[in-house]
């Protein structure tokens, strides 16, 4: 009995883990219009201002504790476990891409902004016809044993990816649609057609068509020694690699030493490393748990950790007073789907009456006390794409309930909405644990009941819901989506079939829009596309937007040198890093 | 020492000679005798009243809630403080009492029912029945709970099930799952016990199977059945907040004690907020002490060894 | 006696094979599954992946897939950790069994003499002072107890880490590592042992309760025998019988991981892949680590009706 009762205690408490599993595509972050709640929320709807917006300096770094500044030559950074699969194409948790990409390193590099720019490549170039890339490697790159890395082993990168038994989380060929692709898939042909080795140097990808992704996807593939991933290659067995994912071999700033799963994975500087070699020697990546992080930062066990936001949180990182606290919004959004199958929500002056008549805000205080904000779009304040030209949905009953009445559904006898002698009934699928459905609920049900609408919750965990998901057997949920630095993935969320909606929305204008936004390159003329797309999604409200949270880092002060922002992670500065 | 062992066998035989009369009514009367046990079910009637008539005289209802009032301690207005939503603690604690008291208690006995009913005949009648019993033990013991339940969530969804009705099923399924522990437990006591002396007096009489295994058998294993019964009523109302979030229990808004205690589960609400997890604790911890105490009562009773 | 054994031996056959159908049906049956719950991936992708774990097939197939393989030793790969279930089994188990073995010594010894105490002492003030803090040990949570032991051992009187398994960035070896060890268990050993002993009391306190009354140990006394060898070498020994079932029911959870004072205490053990593999429906590590553990129920059980047995000579099971 008492095993019995352990196993369902836990899975309480393994609900967080859950949630940050599914690739933080669960949480969203949120605008200040939850008025002063918190003062260090300095700008509420400023652009690119991340920094200012939450990085709250270290008062006394003297009460840093002994532990951490006996590490003179040593930073350790906390966050969640991995599964100890370190390979960046097979990487699929957000701790184990850490890993990955500390190890690994890429042609290209992601800006604060979310735009790109050259890593490994010293220089790339776009064919007219947007169908041609072309990558030129800067000189002397090394893996971290010395060899070469050459335009070969960023082929072979690219190339194992079409493998008819890769099983990583990459799909490069609906991302980048490479010339032959497809073919070296089936078995049709021994070379993917269109990556082209022109010189040691000079890498030519070719695809069938012009896409926004393929940029990115091709220029972000993390490259792996041919000689060393490559050796026992046989086209259509990638067996083997799983031997491999714990004896590692890249090019990126650091080499793994050891990996105690569950425990640590210890590090030690590249001294190959192409931007030279960091100024830290040792690295420990400590596998750290919600319930603790905070302790084990207040003990200096650890010298960094992701610490879920919260008033709660916040206060007691700031009283420690030797942390830098880093705080962004997340990129990502949380929102509530409407089954678009469902008779009772075809009317668009339905969906905005229930966004008008839900007290989002008092949601999103509850769950993050200033710490999310309330949107109207589905992007993130810091992308390039973001605009604010919407209308608002501020909470707001009457309204509610004249759109409620246009759109014909009246109040009947008993004080409920009906249409058509059907009384609107909505029976909400939540997924559980999650702190968020334990707010929405009462504040919807209580919200819409004076409506005159019947909201009926039914829990369920998370697999169970997202089946239920893909069955369109629900009315109303609450997911998130974490978002790409590209906006125009998006697009498999919204457009009428799109690999990522199913919840059987389709409209005809964003799908025209989408395609044309997905054929140009050029960010200046994809931006009014993108306002016109947003505007639309305002509008017609696919979901109930609800919230962007924020993402918080706490660091030891005596570790300088980060430069986060929502696109960019810590990873990227770990060859720059100093301690004070 | 010697005394009392002289005292309880005069004790003893006596109760043998009124016992045939009609034990259950001379149980009770024997139980009211014993003064824990009466203060345990005291406690326990007091429980339900509260929980049941409580929330009529309470200002709030479940749908009062207000963000801005979250979190507050114990004041004149909420005398046990709110929650984060600012929802009233002392009326969510007496609406979850109605909750958590029903299904630790119907869990437990539907439990016990079947896990002493089928350790007996196991231990009673050995072999191929014994065999067949432990098997489905061993095989229910295998099977790992939450899977099980998940599924069971599932179905139940499907079939369109009122989410506010699933509970009944909750409190039957947890019931239904702890019984092969006890099973074993009870079976290996039997076992033990038919080869007693007193057992083959009552083969040498003639007695029936039935009369054997629940007059004179079981009765004998009371003991132990008490103990799993207490340690599975604190066991079933924490449960009950882990079903619910596989969709098995009860729905939000309604609380339950075991969903109030587990949503303060982080250090912060531990420390500074007393208020949202002492109320829930101390109830299940008043509950689980009265059960006890009315068990071990019950046990002097119908324990034949028993003295006192 | 042997034959018996060897009865019940033949009879776990048939047990653990249906065991394995069910519990393939279990967790096939249940909704959602690894592939799909990644809301980000198309519907080729994943039909694709299904064909590559061989999800696709029809359930009977792949019953028999799975049996033959498990019986040739291999228990399949793991789909969150890509790697083979025994490998993964092995990087978490030994861990947990570590903790549990010694949470399991400590608390049946600390169960076994505080019931003693409290049973010979019925109705006294530590009996009562016992049974108050059972009960309240069991009325909360094992994360409130958990908690609460780190705040007041970690943080407050720095005595013990706060959690994980060794020091992080350490360089001790030998008896300095060992002694790392030492201290990054205490904590877990501390709540783990203070939990199950709770109820643990009880049985022993019941049990000794009822043996103190009967006729033997009346003839003991009677015999004037000193009260101490009465206790501990006639009642004792009676009131140990019972737990012999206990200690059969308790066999797996040597291996099973305790899954929240793992997550509390960072400890790398197998109760949080456990239930990660149930989250994400990662079925052949399911498969693999419950029929495991289905095994070690059964033996569990076995064990405990032969030492039953051995223990006492009267019980005969046909």
């Amino acid at each position: 009995m008492k095993k019995r009762f352990s196993i369902i205690m836990c899975l309480l408490l393994s609900l967080t883990l859950v949630l940050s599993a599914c690739g933080g595509s669960k949480e969203g972050s949120g605008d200040t219009s939850s008025a002063g709640q918190t003062s260090e929320q300095s700008s509420g709807s400023g652009e690119g201002e991340l920094v200012a917006d939450g990085l709250l300096k270290a008062t006394d770094q003297t009460k840093s504790p002994e532990a951490a500044n006996n590490r003179k030559d040593m930073v350790i950074i906390g966050f969640a476990a991995p599964s100890g699969i370190f390979n960046p194409a097979y990487a699929e948790t957000a701790y184990d891409i850490y890993v990955s990409e500390t190890l690994f390193d890429t042609m290209l590099q992601v800006n604060k902004d979310g735009t790109y720019s050259e890593g490994l490549a010293e220089s790339y170039s776009i064919s007219d016809d947007k169908l041609v890339y072309t990558f030129k490697l800067k000189d002397g790159l090394k893996f971290s044993d010395g060899s070469a890395l050459t335009a070969e082993d960023v082929a072979f990168s690219i190339t194992m990816l079409h493998d008819k038994s890769y099983d990583g989380p990459t799909d490069i060929i609906k991302d980048a649609h490479i010339k032959g692709g497809q073919e070296y898939k089936d078995g049709k042909a021994s070379t993917v057609e269109g990556v082209k080795v022109i010189d040691p140097r000079t890498i030519e990808v070719t695809t069938t068509e012009p896409g926004a992704l393929a940029f990115s996807a091709i220029g972000t593939t993390g490259v792996l020694s041919k000689a060393y991933y490559g050796k026992d290659y046989k086209q259509g067995d990638l067996g083997y690699m799983k031997d491999l994912f714990t004896k590692p071999l890249g090019s990126g700033s650091y080499k793994l030493e050891k990996f105690a799963a569950g425990q640590e994975a210890v590090l030690t500087a590249n001294e190959n490393y192409y931007k030279g070699k960091p100024k830290i020697p040792n690295l420990i990546f400590k596998f750290t748990t919600n319930e603790t992080n905070v302790q084990l930062l207040q003990t200096g066990e650890t010298d960094m950790d992701f610490i879920t936001v919260s008033k709660d949180q916040v206060d007691q990182l700031k009283e420690m007073g030797f942390l830098d606290v880093n705080l962004f919004p997340t990129n990502g959004y949380g929102y509530i789907a409407f089954n678009h199958n469902r008779d009772q929500f075809k009317d668009k002056r339905v969906r905005q009456a229930l966004t008008y008549g839900l007290d989002r805000q008092q949601i999103v205080d509850a769950v993050y006390q200033g710490y999310a904000d309330v949107i109207d779009i589905p992007q993130s304040k810091e992308s390039w794409s973001y605009t604010d030209e919407v209308t608002k949905y501020n909470f707001d009953l009457e309204k509610a309930k004249q759109l409620l009445d246009e759109a014909g559904w009246t109040v009947g006898a008993d004080g409920m909405r009906e249409k058509d002698g059907k009384k609107f009934k909505i029976i909400f699928t939540a997924t559980t644990p999650n702190e968020v459905n334990d707010a929405i609920i009462p504040i919807a049900q209580a919200n819409y009941k004076e409506l005159g609408i019947e909201f009926i919750a039914e829990q369920m965990d998370f697999n169970a819901a997202i089946e239920k998901r893909k069955k369109g057997d629900f009315d109303m949920m609450f997911l998130a989506w974490g978002l790409t630095p590209d906006p125009q993935s998006s697009e498999n969320v919204f457009k009428t079939g799109g690999s990522q909606n199913d919840t059987g929305y389709s409209n005809a204008k964003l799908d025209e829009l989408f395609t044309k936004a997905g054929k140009e390159v050029d960010i200046e003329k994809r931006k009014p596309i993108f306002k016109e797309i947003y505007q639309e999604l305002n509008e017609d409200l696919p979901y109930i937007y609800l919230y962007q949270r924020r993402d918080m880092w706490a660091t030891n002060a005596r570790i300088q040198g980060f430069d986060m922002s929502p696109y960019r992670r810590f990873t990227n500065d770990l060859s720059q890093i100093e301690i004070k | 020492m010697s005394q009392t062992v002289a005292e309880s066998t005069a004790q003893d035989s006596k109760v043998q000679t009124i016992k045939p009369a009609s034990p259950w009514r001379l149980a009770f009367k024997q139980l009211l005798k014993n003064k824990f046990a009466v203060g345990g079910l005291v406690v326990l009637v007091l429980m339900f009243l509260i929980c049941f008539i409580g929330p009529f005289f309470s200002p709030y209802s479940l749908e009062t809630m207000n963000i801005r009032n979250g979190n507050k301690p114990p004041n004149a207005a909420h005398w046990l403080g709110t929650d984060n939503l600012g929802r009233d603690i002392l009326l969510r604690v007496m609406l979850a009492g109605r909750v958590s008291l029903l299904v630790g208690l119907v869990a437990m006995m539907i439990s016990v029912a079947i896990g002493s009913t089928l350790g007996a005949l196991a231990g009673y009648y050995r072999g191929w029945v014994d065999s067949i019993i432990m098997r489905l033990a061993d095989i229910m013991m295998s099977i790992p709970s939450l899977p099980l339940l998940i599924i069971l969530g599932a179905v139940l969804s499907d079939m369109k099930v009122p989410p506010d009705k699933r509970i009944y099923v909750v409190m039957f399924l947890l019931g239904f799952m702890s019984w092969p522990s006890l099973a074993r437990l009870v079976r290996g006591q039997i076992l033990m016990l038919r080869e007693q002396e007193f057992m083959q007096a009552a083969e040498v009489l003639g007695l029936r199977d039935r009369r054997k295994i629940f007059r004179h058998l079981l009765p004998n294993t009371i003991p132990i059945i008490i103990v799993v019964a207490t340690l599975m009523v604190a066991g079933a109302i924490l449960q009950e907040s882990v079903l619910s979030y596989l969709g098995l229990g009860v729905v939000p808004p309604t609380p339950s004690w075991g969903n109030m205690i587990t949503a303060a589960n982080n250090l912060i609400d531990f420390q500074k907020r007393p208020w949202l997890w002492v109320p829930p604790g101390v109830c299940i911890f008043f509950t689980v002490i009265a059960i006890n105490v009315i068990g071990d009562g019950l046990r002097d009773v119908l324990d034949p060894k028993m003295k006192r | 006696m042997k034959q018996y054994a060897i009865r019940r031996l033949l009879q776990m056959i048939p047990t653990i094979i249906g065991v394995s159908v069910l519990l393939f049906i279990v967790f096939a049956m249940a909704p959602g599954n690894f592939i799909d719950s990644n809301p980000t991936i198309s519907k080729e992708r994943a039909a694709e992946l299904k064909a590559i774990h061989g999800l696709d097939k029809p359930l009977v197939e792949r019953y028999f897939t799975w049996a033959e393989n498990t019986i040739k030793g291999d228990l399949g790969l793991s789909l969150q950790h890509k790697q083979p279930v025994t490998t993964v089994l092995n990087r978490y188990m030994w861990n947990s069994f570590l903790i549990a073995a010694i949470v399991l010594v400590l608390s049946w010894t600390i169960a076994i003499l505080v019931g003693v105490f409290s049973a010979v002492r019925q109705h006294s003030i530590y009996d009562g002072l016992i049974t108050f803090l059972v009960f309240a040990l069991m009325s909360l949570p094992s994360f409130f107890v958990g908690l609460y032991a780190i705040k007041l051992f970690a943080i407050d009187l720095k005595w013990t880490p706060v959690g994980g398994m060794y020091t992080s960035g350490s360089n001790a070896t030998g008896l300095a590592r060992i002694w790392d060890l030492v201290e990054h268990l205490m904590l877990p050993i501390i709540v783990l042992t203070s939990i199950s002993v709770g109820g643990l009391t009880r049985y022993f306190r019941t049990s000794m309760l009822d043996v103190v009354r009967q006729d033997f140990i009346r003839t003991a006394r009677a015999k004037g025998l000193k009260e101490r060898t009465v206790i501990f070498k006639h009642a004792l020994r009676n009131a140990l019988l019972p737990a012999i079932t206990l200690l059969g029911i308790e066999l797996p959870g040597l291996f099973s991981g305790a899954m929240i004072t793992e997550k509390i205490f960072n400890w790398p053990g197998i109760g949080r892949i456990n239930l990660d593999a149930i989250n994400a429906r990662d079925y052949f590590l399911l498969m693999g680590f419950t029929m495991f553990l289905a095994l070690l129920t059964m033996l569990g059980n076995l064990l405990a009706d032969l030492l039953y047995r051995v223990a006492d000579p009267r019980v005969r099971m046909k």
